[in-house]
């Protein structure tokens, strides 16, 4: 589906200075990776010039303080489960929040939806008296269901907008084809809904990596700690180094933009070989 | 609710049996114990509590200290309040505040530690005279020593000598009126007398503070605490008034209401300012940093005002603590005191001293042979120092103060008031402060 | 098909592990929290709840400061509304025509958002210098506009934009790629449809773009109220104090302060509720608004 399009001036002009804004915005990333090679009096005599040496030590500071091996690791596996529990149920619940009639399905909608208005910081003292009761701190399965429930809201609001747009006669059609309920659902709702699915991991990826305060209060275990607990690491006792909290911001950071762009492209195709409809 | 309660926990407790494996099972045994400072990450002194935690533990195989520290300020409060809360209090932990202390003293959040005190009374005599008396709360309706001091940060002004010759002054300002003077020098010099984290707003309530002791004592900042005094006082608004000229007299970098912290010490060490106020523990920090003006350091005390005299000698130290929990089994008790003893020999408080250059409330501790000269002077100028009072807000119940004074001296140097200042401030202790 | 809509028990096996897990972790800890709004509570176990009824709510509406809060953070959304959805869309519509650097240009825009709190704090604050070392002020002078060089947090006039334009900066990356993701599940038939009837420009985005993209663009602006209502780490840590003469106070950095830093639990517990029904009360009113207009079925 080629289709040949003339490029006018303006289109150029446009895209040279979409060119330099995208550039604009990615020099805070380079702007990290100065300061993580620049000394903590040389970052602060000029914010902007290049290091005057390479300081790798930086790195390796960054890496032995923080325990970012360790942490890297344990972010990922609580990112993962979170994706996997927060995506499927998610997903389900969309599907009938969406699709399916049935008394008070607006409220269960409104329920979840008003999730997304709740300060974390509201939270905390009950959770953790409830935590504290049970005996459940440290506990990585609890810690996976905690962040779900709080990425069930802004999932079930992307999916069922989704949802409601795939049309009904696909669904229709299926089921008279014999299909079951199950093969409905993941044999089409869930392909279809890809492109949410991913936006919404994508976000919740982000919610789960960056958080501090949920494994600051329920995580005490410091084999269990998180990238972002490993970052607080640098803050010293009247200053911070800067040039080793950069490096390791920089060592948290960087994978993830890889893995992002990366994962962006792996997606994109399997979409467009996949796409049913059209 | 306690039904209420109840169900929840049963609710929840179905919910985990889902999803959730068993609980991770505590240390067999072992008794535990929680050490929370405010000391973590890769500075000396962290490291020194870390070693001397190991140590113990292994001495101690019944045992298990678990480290809790966190710097970050926030990270720490939200950890310990929620803790406090959950009635979870670490067996040892660091709360900035005196008179703040008193409704956890009250309801058994925090030991008494009189007895346990009166029944050593060679780890009693260790400390430095009147240092335990700093956690008497018997003024604010709590009797008991309810926490134990463990270090003393001494304010002073650091300067650099050789930007202070470069303007043409000669001698350490003793008084108020010496230290206007080498400010305009210095502002002659084409030089920013201080550097001034104003963001962080404890640098100019410190700078406040200081003034506030030399003009109205110990006395009178207690006083201002227990609300014998207001702080629409004239004496009070006089030095809110004092602290805002300095920023007329052109004695802080321009743009310093914005600045932090870390801008101001990075100004001073690159030798951008000719001044800091700021208390001991700086002297390591500075030390570590790669300054090429280090030579160049040394400090004075607040000066003085030649009109108050009697204050000459009044000398602002803050006092952190040691506070222990007053919920803990008394086996996690005696575990607890084994710690707080253990990390408190005079051997222990010399090796703060000498990896980390701690100044620690106890008696014959000396700089190591091989300190620096600047931190010797510090040593020395400390042993001195017989009058001290700490930060004003310390001394009230008002938790709020220390927020709406902060805040409220910065308003001040941006536009407000000093009368405009006060009168704030005194609105929210009359509307804040625990009757 | 209308039969299995109406399945009682496919609605409640699809239903069941959401709701379950929701309602422990997130609506029972948030009715406890309301519940703790109604009583005075210094945040210690030893201490019981005192049940002091509307009192605590009264204390917040009779506080200049809290109200302070509310209006800028009403200002706060209504600008942030108005300017981050409309570039990240904006973002992913010209990605979407660029289809040779669209990696590139994803990525670039995407960044932001992945770094973490301290990162974005720590570049501002060089970017902000109330200096003349400061980036932004740097830069202005090169321009030669020296007279716009100011303290640009410390200004009550400039710091509440400063912070708009920081959360802008981090955020509108996401709603570039919820734009993408709704532009990829349109079938490129009716973008071509669209094209083939001569809609160019402006037109092509009112009656093209605009209708097949509602449901994102509805999201999306639920997304930003909610996310602005809520909002701490950016505020907190450009202007900790809240801003001079609280010229950035949020209500949750209020809430912040009250229950963690001076232990009036039940306050704090009471702006959260605050917090909460008024964001459910604007996005409610935004999401009828603009169910109003029915988006296109393709």
């Amino acid at each position: 589906m080629k289709r040949e399009k003339k490029r006018s001036v303006g289109f150029y002009a446009g895209f040279i200075l979409f060119v330099l804004v995208a550039l604009v915005n990615v020099y805070p990333m380079v702007f990290s990776i100065f300061c993580s090679f620049k000394g903590n009096l040389e970052i602060f005599s000029s914010f902007t010039s290049l290091p005057k040496k390479l300081r790798i030590e930086n790195y390796a500071t960054a890496w032995n303080i923080g325990n970012i091996g360790r942490y890297f690791l344990n972010t990922l596996i609580l990112a993962a489960g979170t994706l996997l529990v927060s995506g499927l149920f998610g997903a389900m619940a969309s599907y009938i929040l969406a699709k399916f009639t049935f008394k008070g399905k607006s409220k269960w909608y409104l329920l979840f939806i008003a999730g997304m208005m709740i300060p974390i910081q509201a939270v905390l003292i009950p959770l953790s008296y409830i935590f504290g009761k049970l005996g459940i701190m440290n506990n990585y399965p609890v810690l996976i269901l905690l962040y779900s429930a709080f990425c069930f809201p802004m999932t079930i609001l992307i999916l069922t907008g989704f949802m409601n747009s795939i049309p009904t006669e696909l669904e229709e059609a299926m089921v008279i084809d014999g299909a079951g309920i199950g093969q409905v659902f993941f044999g089409m709702i869930i392909p279809l809904s890809m492109p949410g699915i991913i936006s919404v991991s994508i976000f919740n990826f982000i919610q789960v990596w960056n958080n501090l305060l949920f494994p600051l209060i329920f995580v005490s275990d410091k084999n269990k700690g998180t990238i972002s607990m490993g970052l607080l690491a640098f803050f010293g006792e009247y200053s911070t180094d800067y040039s080793a909290s950069m490096a390791g911001i920089c060592l948290t950071t960087i994978p993830v933009i890889i893995a992002y762009i990366f994962f962006q492209e792996k997606i994109e195709n399997g979409l467009m070989s996949g796409a049913i409809k059209g | 609710m306690r039904k209420g309660k109840a169900m929840l926990s049963v609710a929840l407790a179905a919910a985990m049996t889902l999803g959730s494996a068993v609980p991770a099972l505590a240390d067999g045994d072992k008794t535990k114990v929680v050490f929370m400072s405010r000391d973590s990450g890769d500075t000396p002194i962290a490291k020194v509590y870390e070693d001397q935690i190991a140590r113990f533990m292994e001495e101690n195989p019944d045992i298990e200290v678990q480290n809790d520290s966190i710097y970050e300020e926030a990270a720490y409060n939200n950890k310990l309040k929620v803790a406090l809360s959950t009635g979870e209090t670490p067996s040892i932990f660091y709360y900035p505040a005196i008179a703040g202390l008193t409704e956890w003293a009250q309801n058994g959040v925090l030991l008494d530690l009189t007895d346990s005190l009166d029944a050593d009374q060679e780890w009693k005599d260790s400390f430095l005279d009147g240092a335990l008396e700093t956690y008497d709360l018997s003024a604010y309706g709590a009797d008991g020593i309810y926490a134990l001091p463990n270090e003393l940060n001494v304010d002073a002004i650091f300067y650099n000598k050789a930007l202070f010759e470069k303007a043409g002054i000669t001698e350490t300002p003793q008084t108020m009126d010496d230290l206007y003077d080498a400010i305009d020098k210095l502002v002659a010099a084409g030089i920013t007398p201080f550097g001034v984290g104003g963001k962080n707003t404890w640098v100019m309530g410190h700078i406040f503070n200081n003034i506030l002791a030399k003009r109205i004592g110990r006395e009178g900042i207690i006083k201002l605490g227990t609300g014998e005094k207001k702080w629409t006082d004239e004496d009070v608004v006089e030095c809110l008034q004092i602290t805002k000229d300095l920023k007329e007299k052109g004695a802080f970098a321009e743009g310093f209401e914005g600045m932090d912290y870390n801008t101001q010490m990075n100004q001073f060490l690159t030798g951008e300012v000719a001044m800091i106020s700021h208390s001991s523990p700086i002297i390591p920090e500075m030390l570590n940093s790669e300054s090429e003006i280090l030579d160049d350091i040394s400090f004075f005390p607040f000066p003085y005002f030649t009109d108050k005299e009697e204050f000459k000698d009044t000398h602002v130290v803050y006092t952190s603590g040691w506070m222990i929990s007053g919920t803990m089994s008394d086996e996690e008790k005696e575990a607890t005191l084994k710690l707080v003893k253990y990390m408190t020999t005079k051997d222990a408080i010399q090796e703060r001293m000498d990896a980390a250059m701690r100044v620690a409330p106890y008696k014959d501790i000396d700089a190591p042979e091989d300190a620096p000269q600047i931190f010797k002077d510090m040593v020395e100028y400390t042993g001195t120092i017989s009058d001290s009072v700490g930060e004003y807000f310390d001394y009230d119940t008002c938790s709020t103060l220390v927020d709406t004074s902060r805040n409220g001296i910065l308003n001040m140097m941006l536009s407000d008031t000093a009368e405009d200042t006060a009168a704030t401030i005194q609105a929210d202790i009359d509307a804040n402060r625990p009757q | 098909m209308e039969k299995i809509r109406k399945n009682k028990k496919i609605i409640f096996i699809f239903l069941l592990p959401a709701v379950l897990i929701y309602l422990c972790f997130e609506v029972i800890p948030v009715i406890m929290s309301i519940y703790f709004s109604f009583n005075d509570w210094p945040g210690i176990q030893a201490i019981p709840l005192k049940f002091v009824g509307l009192n605590n709510y009264k204390k917040l509406f009779s506080n200049g400061v809290f109200l302070q809060s509310l209006k800028n953070v009403l200002i706060y959304m209504m600008i942030s509304v108005v300017l981050q959805v409309p570039i990240g869309f904006g973002l992913g519509l010209l990605i979407h025509h660029f289809k040779k650097w669209q990696r590139f240009f994803k990525a670039a825009f995407f960044i932001p958002m992945i770094l973490s709190v301290t990162a974005v704090a720590l570049l501002w604050n060089f970017i902000y210098f109330p200096t003349e070392k400061g980036i932004l002020n740097s830069f202005l002078i090169k321009l030669g506009l020296d007279s716009l060089v100011h303290q640009w947090l410390v200004d009550p006039k400039t710091s509440l934009i400063c912070l708009i334009i920081v959360s802008t900066w981090t955020s509108v990356g996401y709603y570039m790629i919820i734009c993408l993701a709704g532009l990829t599940s349109i079938p490129d038939s009716v973008l071509e449809a669209g094209s083939l009837d001569g809609a160019t420009g402006w037109k092509k985005i009112r009656y093209l773009y605009i209708p097949m993209l509602w449901e994102p663009l509805k999201m999306s602006t639920i997304m930003v109220i909610t996310g602005v209502l809520k909002i701490f780490d950016t505020v907190y840590i450009l202007t900790p104090t809240g801003g001079t003469g609280n010229s950035t106070i949020v209500p949750a950095l209020l809430m912040y302060n009250e229950a963690y830093r001076y232990g009036h639990y039940g306050t704090g517990s009471a702006i959260a509720t605050v917090i909460f029904v008024l964001s459910a009360f604007v996005s409610i009113a935004s999401l009828k608004l603009m169910n109003r207009r029915e988006s296109i079925e393709y």
